[in-house]
Protein backbone atom coordinates (compact mmCIF):
# COMPACT_ATOMS: atom_id res chain seq x y z
CA UNK A 1 0.00 0.00 0.00
CA UNK A 2 1.90 2.74 -1.49
CA UNK A 3 2.38 6.35 -3.80
CA UNK A 4 5.68 6.05 -5.94
CA UNK A 5 6.58 9.17 -7.88
CA UNK A 6 8.80 8.13 -10.28
CA UNK A 7 10.33 10.66 -12.62
CA UNK A 8 8.10 13.49 -12.19
CA UNK A 9 8.77 16.87 -13.67
CA UNK A 10 6.71 19.74 -14.27
CA UNK A 11 6.79 23.66 -15.04
CA UNK A 12 4.03 26.16 -15.18
CA UNK A 13 5.13 28.01 -18.43
CA UNK A 14 9.02 28.74 -18.26
CA UNK A 15 9.03 28.51 -14.25
CA UNK A 16 10.14 24.43 -13.39
CA UNK A 17 8.34 23.56 -10.28
CA UNK A 18 9.51 19.98 -9.43
CA UNK A 19 12.48 18.19 -11.60
CA UNK A 20 12.65 14.28 -11.81
CA UNK A 21 10.89 14.03 -8.13
CA UNK A 22 11.34 10.25 -7.28
CA UNK A 23 10.01 8.88 -3.92
CA UNK A 24 7.31 6.45 -2.29
CA UNK A 25 4.76 7.32 0.48
CA UNK A 26 5.18 5.74 3.52
CA UNK A 27 2.56 5.31 6.75
CA UNK A 28 3.46 8.90 7.83
CA UNK A 29 5.12 11.12 5.61
CA UNK A 30 6.23 14.63 5.47
CA UNK A 31 7.09 16.85 3.38
CA UNK A 32 8.73 20.07 3.72
CA UNK A 33 9.72 22.87 2.24
CA UNK A 34 9.77 26.85 1.59
CA UNK A 35 6.90 28.64 0.39
CA UNK A 36 6.59 27.97 -3.53
CA UNK A 37 8.71 25.02 -3.29
CA UNK A 38 5.71 22.63 -5.32
CA UNK A 39 4.89 21.19 -2.06
CA UNK A 40 1.39 21.94 -2.79
CA UNK A 41 1.69 21.47 -6.48
CA UNK A 42 2.93 17.24 -5.27
CA UNK A 43 -0.58 16.60 -3.52
CA UNK A 44 -1.97 18.45 -6.84
CA UNK A 45 -1.01 15.48 -9.03
CA UNK A 46 -2.09 12.57 -7.15
CA UNK A 47 -5.33 14.54 -6.71
CA UNK A 48 -5.52 15.14 -10.54
CA UNK A 49 -5.82 18.72 -9.81
CA UNK A 50 -2.89 19.42 -12.20
CA UNK A 51 -2.47 17.16 -15.00
CA UNK A 52 1.48 15.38 -14.43
CA UNK A 53 3.60 16.62 -17.44
CA UNK A 54 6.19 13.98 -16.79
CA UNK A 55 6.94 10.67 -15.26
CA UNK A 56 4.42 8.80 -13.57
CA UNK A 57 2.65 8.46 -10.22
CA UNK A 58 1.40 4.34 -8.73
CA UNK A 59 -0.42 3.83 -6.57
CA UNK A 60 -1.06 0.41 -5.42
CA UNK A 61 1.45 -0.57 -7.92
CA UNK A 62 -0.81 0.51 -11.05
CA UNK A 63 -0.41 3.91 -12.56
CA UNK A 64 -2.56 6.49 -10.90
CA UNK A 65 -6.30 6.85 -12.55
CA UNK A 66 -9.89 8.54 -11.96
CA UNK A 67 -10.95 4.97 -10.19
CA UNK A 68 -7.60 5.06 -7.84
CA UNK A 69 -7.87 8.41 -6.98
CA UNK A 70 -10.96 7.69 -5.52
CA UNK A 71 -8.87 6.20 -3.00
CA UNK A 72 -7.44 9.14 -1.81
CA UNK A 73 -8.79 11.64 0.90
CA UNK A 74 -7.13 15.36 0.52
CA UNK A 75 -7.60 17.77 4.04
CA UNK A 76 -6.86 21.36 2.66
CA UNK A 77 -5.48 23.83 4.16
CA UNK A 78 -8.44 25.63 4.97
CA UNK A 79 -11.18 23.57 6.19
CA UNK A 80 -13.53 24.31 3.21
CA UNK A 81 -16.59 22.84 4.91
CA UNK A 82 -19.97 24.05 3.03
CA UNK A 83 -21.46 26.68 4.62
CA UNK A 84 -25.10 25.98 3.89
CA UNK A 85 -24.96 23.12 5.10
CA UNK A 86 -25.08 22.04 8.91
CA UNK A 87 -22.29 19.73 10.37
CA UNK A 88 -24.07 16.49 9.69
CA UNK A 89 -24.65 17.21 5.75
CA UNK A 90 -20.85 17.96 5.54
CA UNK A 91 -20.03 15.31 7.13
CA UNK A 92 -22.64 13.05 5.25
CA UNK A 93 -22.26 14.35 1.96
CA UNK A 94 -19.83 11.98 0.70
CA UNK A 95 -21.16 8.91 1.78
CA UNK A 96 -23.24 7.04 -0.65
CA UNK A 97 -24.89 3.83 1.00
CA UNK A 98 -24.98 2.69 4.68
CA UNK A 99 -26.54 4.02 8.36
CA UNK A 100 -25.37 7.72 7.43
CA UNK A 101 -26.24 8.88 10.98
CA UNK A 102 -24.30 6.12 12.67
CA UNK A 103 -21.19 6.58 10.63
CA UNK A 104 -21.77 10.44 10.96
CA UNK A 105 -20.66 9.67 14.64
CA UNK A 106 -18.05 7.33 14.56
CA UNK A 107 -16.15 9.82 12.34
CA UNK A 108 -16.92 12.40 15.06
CA UNK A 109 -15.46 10.21 17.30
CA UNK A 110 -12.23 9.31 15.71
CA UNK A 111 -11.66 13.40 15.46
CA UNK A 112 -12.67 13.86 18.99
CA UNK A 113 -15.90 15.98 18.62
CA UNK A 114 -19.12 15.59 20.70
CA UNK A 115 -22.01 14.29 18.58
CA UNK A 116 -23.89 17.27 19.81
CA UNK A 117 -22.35 19.50 17.11
CA UNK A 118 -23.99 17.79 14.30
CA UNK A 119 -27.00 20.31 13.99
CA UNK A 120 -24.74 23.00 14.28
CA UNK A 121 -23.55 25.30 11.28
CA UNK A 122 -19.54 25.41 10.33
CA UNK A 123 -19.53 29.05 11.45
CA UNK A 124 -20.97 28.05 15.06
CA UNK A 125 -17.64 26.65 15.35
CA UNK A 126 -14.04 27.46 16.09
CA UNK A 127 -11.59 26.94 13.35
CA UNK A 128 -9.72 23.96 15.26
CA UNK A 129 -13.28 22.34 15.28
CA UNK A 130 -13.80 23.28 11.76
CA UNK A 131 -10.58 21.88 10.83
CA UNK A 132 -11.33 18.30 12.77
CA UNK A 133 -14.96 18.09 10.84
CA UNK A 134 -12.91 18.46 7.53
CA UNK A 135 -10.91 15.76 8.42
CA UNK A 136 -13.78 13.74 9.56
CA UNK A 137 -15.22 14.35 6.43
CA UNK A 138 -12.31 13.57 4.05
CA UNK A 139 -12.58 9.86 6.25
CA UNK A 140 -15.95 9.07 5.11
CA UNK A 141 -15.54 7.55 2.29
CA UNK A 142 -13.29 5.48 3.94
CA UNK A 143 -9.93 6.68 1.67
CA UNK A 144 -6.99 4.38 2.29
CA UNK A 145 -4.47 7.45 1.88
CA UNK A 146 -4.86 10.69 3.57
CA UNK A 147 -3.21 14.02 2.03
CA UNK A 148 -2.97 17.07 4.26
CA UNK A 149 -2.23 20.51 2.84
CA UNK A 150 -0.43 22.35 5.18
CA UNK A 151 -2.72 21.52 7.89
CA UNK A 152 -1.03 23.50 10.58
CA UNK A 153 -0.43 26.67 8.67
CA UNK A 154 -1.95 29.79 11.10
CA UNK A 155 -2.45 27.56 14.52
CA UNK A 156 -0.84 28.49 17.61
CA UNK A 157 1.29 25.88 18.90
CA UNK A 158 -1.34 24.29 21.40
CA UNK A 159 -3.51 23.67 18.47
CA UNK A 160 -0.78 22.71 16.35
CA UNK A 161 0.23 20.28 18.31
CA UNK A 162 -3.73 19.20 18.60
CA UNK A 163 -4.17 18.59 15.37
CA UNK A 164 -0.76 16.91 14.82
CA UNK A 165 -1.71 14.61 17.65
CA UNK A 166 -4.97 13.94 15.33
CA UNK A 167 -3.51 12.79 12.21
CA UNK A 168 -1.68 10.52 14.26
CA UNK A 169 -4.71 9.50 15.83
CA UNK A 170 -6.52 8.79 12.53
CA UNK A 171 -3.85 7.06 10.73
CA UNK A 172 -3.44 4.46 13.81
CA UNK A 173 -7.03 3.95 14.47
CA UNK A 174 -8.43 3.97 10.40
CA UNK A 175 -5.71 2.47 9.09
CA UNK A 176 -4.45 5.03 6.14
CA UNK A 177 -0.86 6.12 4.99
CA UNK A 178 -0.55 10.10 5.08
CA UNK A 179 1.15 12.31 3.18
CA UNK A 180 1.69 15.55 4.83
CA UNK A 181 2.82 18.72 3.17
CA UNK A 182 3.82 21.31 5.88
CA UNK A 183 6.55 24.01 7.29
CA UNK A 184 6.05 22.44 10.58
CA UNK A 185 9.28 20.84 11.31
CA UNK A 186 8.06 20.50 15.23
CA UNK A 187 5.16 18.20 14.02
CA UNK A 188 7.33 15.92 11.48
CA UNK A 189 9.80 15.28 13.77
CA UNK A 190 7.33 14.63 16.39
CA UNK A 191 4.70 12.18 14.29
CA UNK A 192 6.52 11.20 11.30
CA UNK A 193 8.12 7.73 10.07
CA UNK A 194 9.99 9.55 6.85
CA UNK A 195 10.60 13.67 6.01
CA UNK A 196 11.36 15.22 2.54
CA UNK A 197 13.11 18.19 1.75
CA UNK A 198 11.42 19.72 -1.46
CA UNK A 199 13.81 22.64 -2.37
CA UNK A 200 14.93 24.21 -5.70
CA UNK A 201 12.52 21.69 -7.56
CA UNK A 202 14.00 18.67 -6.33
CA UNK A 203 14.64 16.43 -2.88
CA UNK A 204 17.03 17.52 -1.08
CA UNK A 205 16.92 15.44 2.17
CA UNK A 206 15.13 12.52 2.83
CA UNK A 207 14.99 9.88 5.74
CA UNK A 208 13.72 9.25 9.02
CA UNK A 209 13.36 11.91 11.66
CA UNK A 210 16.62 11.12 12.90
CA UNK A 211 18.54 10.99 9.90
CA UNK A 212 16.73 14.17 9.02
CA UNK A 213 18.55 15.85 12.38
CA UNK A 214 21.73 14.91 11.12
CA UNK A 215 21.59 16.29 7.92
CA UNK A 216 24.04 19.06 6.45
CA UNK A 217 21.97 20.43 4.33
CA UNK A 218 21.54 23.89 4.50
CA UNK A 219 18.00 24.10 4.15
CA UNK A 220 17.15 21.54 6.34
CA UNK A 221 19.38 23.06 9.09
CA UNK A 222 17.27 26.21 8.49
CA UNK A 223 14.15 24.54 9.30
CA UNK A 224 15.54 22.32 12.15
CA UNK A 225 17.94 25.35 13.26
CA UNK A 226 14.56 27.77 13.87
CA UNK A 227 12.69 24.59 15.85
CA UNK A 228 15.90 23.34 17.83
CA UNK A 229 14.99 23.84 21.07
CA UNK A 230 10.96 22.76 20.09
CA UNK A 231 12.05 20.14 18.24
CA UNK A 232 14.46 18.49 20.64
CA UNK A 233 12.18 18.41 23.27
CA UNK A 234 9.45 16.82 20.96
CA UNK A 235 11.77 13.90 19.87
CA UNK A 236 13.32 13.34 23.67
CA UNK B 1 -13.93 32.89 -17.81
CA UNK B 2 -14.28 32.38 -21.38
CA UNK B 3 -13.30 28.36 -21.13
CA UNK B 4 -15.14 28.02 -18.57
CA UNK B 5 -18.58 29.25 -19.80
CA UNK B 6 -17.75 27.00 -23.26
CA UNK B 7 -17.17 24.06 -21.40
CA UNK B 8 -20.43 25.10 -19.24
CA UNK B 9 -22.40 24.99 -22.26
CA UNK B 10 -20.72 22.26 -24.01
CA UNK B 11 -21.54 20.25 -20.46
CA UNK B 12 -25.52 21.13 -20.73
CA UNK B 13 -26.04 18.64 -23.59
CA UNK B 14 -24.53 15.93 -21.73
CA UNK B 15 -26.16 16.56 -18.72
CA UNK B 16 -29.89 16.51 -20.51
CA UNK B 17 -29.18 13.53 -21.82
CA UNK B 18 -27.94 12.00 -18.31
CA UNK B 19 -30.85 12.44 -15.91
CA UNK B 20 -28.72 10.62 -13.31
CA UNK B 21 -26.91 13.78 -12.86
CA UNK B 22 -30.17 15.48 -11.97
CA UNK B 23 -30.59 16.55 -8.07
CA UNK B 24 -34.04 16.89 -6.85
CA UNK B 25 -33.50 18.14 -3.53
CA UNK B 26 -31.23 21.17 -4.49
CA UNK B 27 -33.28 22.12 -7.39
CA UNK B 28 -36.47 22.32 -5.32
CA UNK B 29 -34.11 24.16 -3.00
CA UNK B 30 -33.31 26.38 -5.04
CA UNK B 31 -36.55 27.03 -7.12
CA UNK B 32 -37.89 27.84 -3.60
CA UNK B 33 -35.42 30.35 -2.77
CA UNK B 34 -34.31 32.03 -6.23
CA UNK B 35 -37.90 31.83 -7.46
CA UNK B 36 -40.14 32.48 -4.75
CA UNK B 37 -37.66 34.57 -3.00
CA UNK B 38 -37.97 37.03 -5.68
CA UNK B 39 -41.23 36.83 -6.27
CA UNK B 40 -42.11 40.19 -3.77
CA UNK B 41 -39.34 42.33 -5.27
CA UNK B 42 -40.51 41.59 -9.04
CA UNK B 43 -44.15 42.28 -8.48
CA UNK B 44 -43.68 45.60 -6.93
CA UNK B 45 -41.00 46.89 -9.03
CA UNK B 46 -43.62 45.76 -12.15
CA UNK B 47 -46.58 46.86 -10.17
CA UNK B 48 -44.89 50.38 -10.37
CA UNK B 49 -43.51 50.34 -13.99
CA UNK B 50 -46.92 49.16 -14.98
CA UNK B 51 -48.59 52.71 -13.60
CA UNK B 52 -46.11 54.83 -15.09
CA UNK B 53 -45.96 53.53 -18.46
CA UNK B 54 -50.07 53.75 -18.25
CA UNK B 55 -49.57 57.48 -16.99
CA UNK B 56 -46.87 58.50 -19.48
CA UNK B 57 -48.48 57.09 -22.67
CA UNK B 58 -51.61 58.64 -21.71
CA UNK B 59 -49.99 61.98 -21.21
CA UNK B 60 -47.80 61.89 -24.31
CA UNK B 61 -50.86 60.54 -26.11
CA UNK B 62 -52.92 63.82 -25.09
CA UNK B 63 -49.90 66.22 -26.09
CA UNK B 64 -49.49 64.49 -29.31
CA UNK B 65 -52.86 63.30 -30.73
CA UNK B 66 -55.32 64.77 -28.40
CA UNK B 67 -56.73 61.59 -27.92
CA UNK B 68 -56.46 58.86 -25.15
CA UNK B 69 -58.19 56.29 -26.78
CA UNK B 70 -54.96 54.11 -27.98
CA UNK B 71 -53.71 53.99 -24.41
CA UNK B 72 -55.26 50.68 -23.47
CA UNK B 73 -54.12 48.93 -26.17
CA UNK B 74 -50.35 50.34 -26.33
CA UNK B 75 -50.03 50.07 -23.09
CA UNK B 76 -50.77 46.46 -22.97
CA UNK B 77 -48.74 45.34 -25.87
CA UNK B 78 -46.02 47.28 -24.71
CA UNK B 79 -46.38 45.43 -21.22
CA UNK B 80 -46.90 41.81 -22.39
CA UNK B 81 -44.44 42.20 -24.95
CA UNK B 82 -41.16 44.15 -23.33
CA UNK B 83 -42.26 45.55 -20.14
CA UNK B 84 -43.21 42.25 -17.85
CA UNK B 85 -40.64 40.63 -19.61
CA UNK B 86 -37.43 42.98 -19.21
CA UNK B 87 -37.90 44.22 -15.96
CA UNK B 88 -38.19 40.65 -14.20
CA UNK B 89 -34.78 39.88 -15.89
CA UNK B 90 -33.24 42.58 -14.73
CA UNK B 91 -33.94 42.13 -11.42
CA UNK B 92 -33.50 38.32 -11.47
CA UNK B 93 -29.81 39.71 -12.58
CA UNK B 94 -29.29 41.78 -9.31
CA UNK B 95 -30.71 39.71 -6.66
CA UNK B 96 -30.08 36.10 -8.19
CA UNK B 97 -27.22 36.81 -10.45
CA UNK B 98 -25.17 38.95 -7.70
CA UNK B 99 -25.81 36.16 -4.63
CA UNK B 100 -25.16 33.53 -7.03
CA UNK B 101 -21.60 34.69 -7.99
CA UNK B 102 -20.37 35.87 -4.44
CA UNK B 103 -21.47 32.72 -3.22
CA UNK B 104 -19.88 30.35 -5.83
CA UNK B 105 -17.02 32.47 -5.68
CA UNK B 106 -16.64 31.82 -2.29
CA UNK B 107 -16.85 27.96 -2.50
CA UNK B 108 -13.92 28.97 -5.11
CA UNK B 109 -11.74 30.66 -2.97
CA UNK B 110 -12.19 28.64 0.22
CA UNK B 111 -11.24 25.49 -1.92
CA UNK B 112 -14.82 24.06 -1.09
CA UNK B 113 -15.53 23.62 -5.09
CA UNK B 114 -12.21 21.52 -5.03
CA UNK B 115 -13.57 19.58 -1.79
CA UNK B 116 -16.71 19.05 -3.87
CA UNK B 117 -14.49 17.15 -6.75
CA UNK B 118 -12.46 15.51 -4.31
CA UNK B 119 -15.99 13.73 -2.63
CA UNK B 120 -16.64 12.48 -6.68
CA UNK B 121 -18.99 15.42 -6.93
CA UNK B 122 -19.20 17.30 -9.61
CA UNK B 123 -19.34 20.95 -9.04
CA UNK B 124 -21.62 21.37 -12.31
CA UNK B 125 -24.35 19.02 -11.30
CA UNK B 126 -24.30 20.20 -7.65
CA UNK B 127 -23.76 24.23 -7.89
CA UNK B 128 -24.88 24.70 -11.47
CA UNK B 129 -27.67 22.63 -12.94
CA UNK B 130 -30.21 22.77 -9.82
CA UNK B 131 -29.71 26.44 -10.32
CA UNK B 132 -30.18 26.73 -13.92
CA UNK B 133 -33.40 24.72 -13.98
CA UNK B 134 -34.50 26.39 -11.01
CA UNK B 135 -34.04 30.17 -12.92
CA UNK B 136 -35.44 28.79 -16.33
CA UNK B 137 -38.55 27.88 -14.75
CA UNK B 138 -38.99 30.66 -12.44
CA UNK B 139 -38.03 32.93 -15.50
CA UNK B 140 -40.98 32.00 -17.09
CA UNK B 141 -43.50 31.99 -13.92
CA UNK B 142 -42.22 35.52 -12.76
CA UNK B 143 -42.81 36.76 -16.35
CA UNK B 144 -46.50 35.31 -16.17
CA UNK B 145 -46.89 36.73 -12.79
CA UNK B 146 -45.38 40.30 -13.79
CA UNK B 147 -47.77 40.52 -17.02
CA UNK B 148 -50.63 40.09 -14.81
CA UNK B 149 -49.64 42.04 -11.41
CA UNK B 150 -48.36 45.02 -14.38
CA UNK B 151 -51.86 44.87 -16.44
CA UNK B 152 -53.94 44.91 -13.39
CA UNK B 153 -52.32 48.19 -11.98
CA UNK B 154 -52.57 49.48 -15.53
CA UNK B 155 -55.82 48.38 -15.97
CA UNK B 156 -56.17 50.34 -12.29
CA UNK B 157 -54.32 53.33 -13.92
CA UNK B 158 -56.57 53.78 -16.86
CA UNK B 159 -59.84 54.46 -15.17
CA UNK B 160 -57.92 57.53 -14.06
CA UNK B 161 -58.25 58.49 -18.01
CA UNK B 162 -62.04 56.74 -17.92
CA UNK B 163 -61.44 53.25 -19.55
CA UNK B 164 -63.62 51.04 -17.25
CA UNK B 165 -61.52 47.67 -16.61
CA UNK B 166 -63.87 45.66 -19.45
CA UNK B 167 -63.38 48.23 -21.74
CA UNK B 168 -59.32 48.24 -21.11
CA UNK B 169 -59.58 45.13 -21.56
CA UNK B 170 -61.67 44.65 -24.86
CA UNK B 171 -59.70 47.66 -26.29
CA UNK B 172 -56.29 45.61 -25.58
CA UNK B 173 -57.69 42.17 -26.77
CA UNK B 174 -57.03 44.41 -30.31
CA UNK B 175 -53.43 44.58 -29.57
CA UNK B 176 -52.82 41.31 -28.13
CA UNK B 177 -52.83 37.54 -29.17
CA UNK B 178 -51.92 34.32 -27.03
CA UNK B 179 -48.55 34.46 -28.97
CA UNK B 180 -47.28 37.47 -27.52
CA UNK B 181 -47.87 35.50 -24.12
CA UNK B 182 -46.21 32.74 -25.42
CA UNK B 183 -43.01 34.49 -26.53
CA UNK B 184 -43.44 36.55 -23.09
CA UNK B 185 -42.64 33.51 -21.42
CA UNK B 186 -40.15 31.82 -23.40
CA UNK B 187 -38.30 35.27 -22.93
CA UNK B 188 -38.52 35.26 -19.58
CA UNK B 189 -37.07 31.40 -19.43
CA UNK B 190 -34.01 32.06 -21.22
CA UNK B 191 -33.69 34.74 -19.66
CA UNK B 192 -33.43 32.99 -16.36
CA UNK B 193 -31.36 30.34 -17.71
CA UNK B 194 -28.61 32.97 -18.74
CA UNK B 195 -28.38 34.08 -15.43
CA UNK B 196 -27.17 31.23 -13.17
CA UNK B 197 -24.72 30.27 -16.48
CA UNK B 198 -23.20 33.40 -16.46
CA UNK B 199 -22.87 33.66 -12.52
CA UNK B 200 -21.54 30.02 -12.38
CA UNK B 201 -19.14 30.95 -15.27
CA UNK B 202 -17.75 33.71 -13.51
CA UNK B 203 -17.84 32.16 -9.60
CA UNK B 204 -15.81 29.61 -10.78
CA UNK B 205 -12.98 31.89 -12.53
CA UNK B 206 -12.88 33.54 -9.18
CA UNK B 207 -9.34 34.22 -7.62
CA UNK B 208 -8.01 36.84 -4.90
CA UNK B 209 -9.60 37.23 -1.38
CA UNK B 210 -12.79 39.02 -0.30
CA UNK B 211 -11.80 42.24 -3.19
CA UNK B 212 -11.75 39.14 -5.68
CA UNK B 213 -15.09 38.29 -4.87
CA UNK B 214 -16.51 41.62 -4.94
CA UNK B 215 -14.70 42.66 -8.72
CA UNK B 216 -16.27 39.06 -10.21
CA UNK B 217 -19.45 39.54 -8.99
CA UNK B 218 -19.24 43.05 -10.40
CA UNK B 219 -18.41 41.91 -13.75
CA UNK B 220 -20.93 38.78 -13.52
CA UNK B 221 -23.88 41.27 -13.10
CA UNK B 222 -22.42 43.74 -15.81
CA UNK B 223 -22.05 40.92 -17.90
CA UNK B 224 -25.17 38.95 -17.10
CA UNK B 225 -27.46 42.39 -17.97
CA UNK B 226 -25.98 43.00 -21.10
CA UNK B 227 -26.77 39.32 -22.22
CA UNK B 228 -30.20 40.16 -21.05
CA UNK B 229 -30.38 42.87 -23.19
CA UNK B 230 -28.77 41.40 -26.43
CA UNK B 231 -30.59 38.13 -26.20
CA UNK B 232 -34.00 40.76 -25.95
CA UNK B 233 -33.05 42.20 -28.94
CA UNK B 234 -32.18 38.80 -30.87
CA UNK B 235 -35.08 37.50 -29.26
CA UNK B 236 -37.43 40.41 -30.50
CA UNK B 237 -35.97 40.04 -33.72
CA UNK B 238 -36.58 36.27 -34.09
CA UNK B 239 -40.21 37.00 -32.59
CA UNK B 240 -41.09 39.87 -35.16
CA UNK B 241 -40.04 37.65 -38.37
CA UNK B 242 -42.97 34.55 -37.01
Amino acid sequence: MSIIFSGISTAFGTKQVLKDINFEVSTMTFLLGKSGAGKSVTLKHIMGQIPIQQGSITLDGSILSPQSRSLCGMVFQQPALFDSMNIFDNIAFGLKTGNKKERVLELLHHVDLDPSIVTKMPHDLSYGMQKRVSIARTLAPNPRYLLFDEPTTGLDPLATRLISDLIMHVANTCHVTCLVVSHDIGSALRIANHILFLDDCRIVASGDPKTIQLSTNPLVQAFLGRHAVCSDSFVN
Amino acid sequence: MWRMLASILIDIPHFLIHPRRFRWRETLEALSTLGAGSFQVITLATAFAGIVITHEMAWHMQKALHSVAMVPGMSAQFIVRELAVAVPALLLVSKVGASLTAEIATMKITDQIDALRLLGINPLDYLLYPRLIACTVAGGALTLISILVTLLCSVATARAYHFSPPEYLALAGHFMKLTDVIQAVIKGSTYGAIIPIMSCAYGFCCRGGAEGVGHTTTQSVVASTLCVIVLDFILTMLFSLI
